[in-house]
């Protein structure tokens, strides 16, 4: 026991370091601590610290109901937590941000939810207008975008349509889908795009144009969108990825086990920096090395100090700042998001 | 290391040269610390005091015993000698090690790495004590921390209450 009570400044910052699910369980302790645990200085502080774990959906479970997995790195081991945020049969995860995930057919089948399964807090998001560009009520979207702009605090979601060339776009905190037309050539945004800073980045993977290989980004503070080069071009295996904050792009050196990484130091430049490269044979035996010709980078972990790879049918992580590669055993499924474990709310708007 | 100020002992860092800058510290008992310029201002307070142009000749640090200022001068020491040497590894393990201390000693190393402004002492320090919060109860957590339970009841309840997950 402490022989006097610590500061209240410095009970705030000693939180800031607690993860979020542990601090939610001591709400508790004394009104302070509830106070600080709903503050949203507090909340933003404590963000600034979280560390980024893995959240996936595990579909074995009996009575139609998918229990919620949160996987994390504890003490050079990987571990699973259930979130105990049990799902019905059709409800799905599509995208996570700063904590908030992003949930499709929650309350009712075709619903939009946004919820924080640390503080079990979740909003219904609002129908869109009927519009003669989409056939109903109904939200319907083939991908999604979740993205969190650090000027303007502001959270957006994005429906993005295939068939059509057009994007919804949602201001949490507002009630009103704003229709955006997304040019033909940003349509790549809708199958595979990665949320950076407010930005949405997707690798224009178009090969036969002489092995051409640009990114395409829509800011969605503004909705404009943008044409960048990558640094390098080798197909399939490239990836994007967030990066500590920063947006990467991950691709393999043909016939090695080893990835290059690198960050965009400034997005109006283009200038990417090879910051890493990880040999994914470090230690692990992989089945065989063919099988490095399907390894692909899916997400990042701890803030990007781990890269996670699907090789064949099992995961590995790789280290940034050294050379460690690790099997997760516990990870079955590539549907696996990139997820902090925060107190962030999903209403203070 | 502490001495009086009469007599003050060589530093013993291994990274220090003997021309390198010295600083002396001096804590709430009186006692006085020489150490290496490198080494005090891993701390923002006394750098900022450097900075501005600060004249005396002895830090006093009011509120920083000496017990407490050896084990941060240790801190600091060894780090500068693992920022040049950028090994990962040794760091974490030096610090898993110099962490391993009781409640009361946290405590005082919390308040001494704020009071003085040091980031990484300051971040060792808190991570520790947010550890020890991981898988007890709230009752544990108010033992610990010497807090006096000031919900009530009903307080409790609608706590509790907050949010719920209704999708079952």
């Amino acid at each position: 026991m402490m022989v006097q009570q610590l500061p209240d400044d410095m009970i705030f910052e000693i939180l800031t370091y607690v993860p979020a699910d542990t601090l939610y369980e001591q709400r508790l302790v004394s009104k302070m601590w509830h106070k600080f645990i709903s503050d949203p200085i507090f909340i933003s502080a404590h963000l600034s610290h979280a560390e980024s774990g893995l959240i996936f959906q595990d579909f074995s479970t009996e009575k139609l109901r998918y229990k919620v997995n949160f996987l994390y790195l504890e003490e050079g081991r990987f571990r699973t937590k259930d979130l105990k945020l049990p799902l019905l049969s059709g409800a799905k995860i599509r995208a996570s941000c700063n904590g908030l995930i992003l949930l499709e057919n929650i309350p009712e089948s075709g619903d939009l939810s946004v919820a924080n399964p640390v503080t079990k807090q979740w909003i219904k998001l609002p129908p869109p207008a009927p519009n003669k560009l989409l056939s109903s009520r109904r939200i319907y979207a083939s991908q999604y975008g979740f993205t969190w702009h650090p000027g303007t605090n502001e959270y957006k979601v994005l429906c993005f349509s295939e068939r059509k060339a057009v994007c919804l776009i949602l201001t949490l905190g507002s009630d009103k889908w704003e229709l955006v037309n997304v040019p033909e050539q940003f349509i790549q945004l809708a199958r595979d795009n990665t949320s950076v800073n407010g930005f949405l980045h997707s690798i224009d993977g178009d090969f036969d144009d002489g092995d051409k290989e640009d990114m395409l980004s829509m800011d969605t503070a503004d909705k404009s969108f943008h044409k960048k080069k990558l640094p390098k071009c080798r197909g399939e295996q490239d990836k994007l990825l967030e990066l500590g904050g920063s947006l990467s792009f991950i691709s393999r050196i043909d016939s090695t086990a080893e990835f290059e990484i690198w960050v965009l130091k400034d997005f109006d430049k283009g200038d990417w920096i090879k910051l890493y490269s990880v040999k994914l044979d470090v230690g692990v035996k992989l089945a065989n090395s063919r099988s490095l010709d399907s390894a692909k980078p899916i997400c990042c972990l701890m803030n990007g100090k781990l890269v996670v790879f699907a090789v064949d049918r099992s995961f590995y992580a790789a280290s940034t700042q050294q050379p460690w590669v690790k099997r997760i055993w516990n990870l079955k499924t590539e549907h696996c998001l990139t997820h902090l474990n925060t107190l962030v709310s999903c209403k203070t708007f | 290391m502490a001495s009086s100020s009469s007599s003050l002992p060589s530093p013993s860092s291994s990274s220090s040269s003997s021309s390198s800058k010295k600083l002396v510290l001096r804590s709430s008992d009186e006692k006085h610390f020489e150490v290496d310029e490198a080494v005090a201002l891993q701390s923002e307070m006394i750098k900022q005091m450097v900075e501005d142009g600060f004249g005396g000749d002895v830090i006093p640090l009011l509120n920083v015993s000496s017990n407490i200022l050896s084990k941060v001068i240790d801190y600091c020491k060894k780090h500068v000698d693992f920022d040049s040497k950028k090994k990962m590894d040794d760091r974490r393990r030096w610090d898993a090690e110099y962490i391993d201390v009781g409640v009361d000693e946290l405590y005082h190393l919390i308040m001494a790495a704020n009071y003085r402004n040091i980031k990484g002492l300051l971040d060792l320090t808190c991570q520790k004590v947010a550890d020890t919060i991981k898988g007890k109860k709230p009752k544990q957590i108010r033992i610990i921390f010497n807090i006096k339970n000031d919900v009530t009841p009903e307080g409790e309840q609608k706590i509790r209450k907050e949010h719920s997950w209704a999708f079952e």
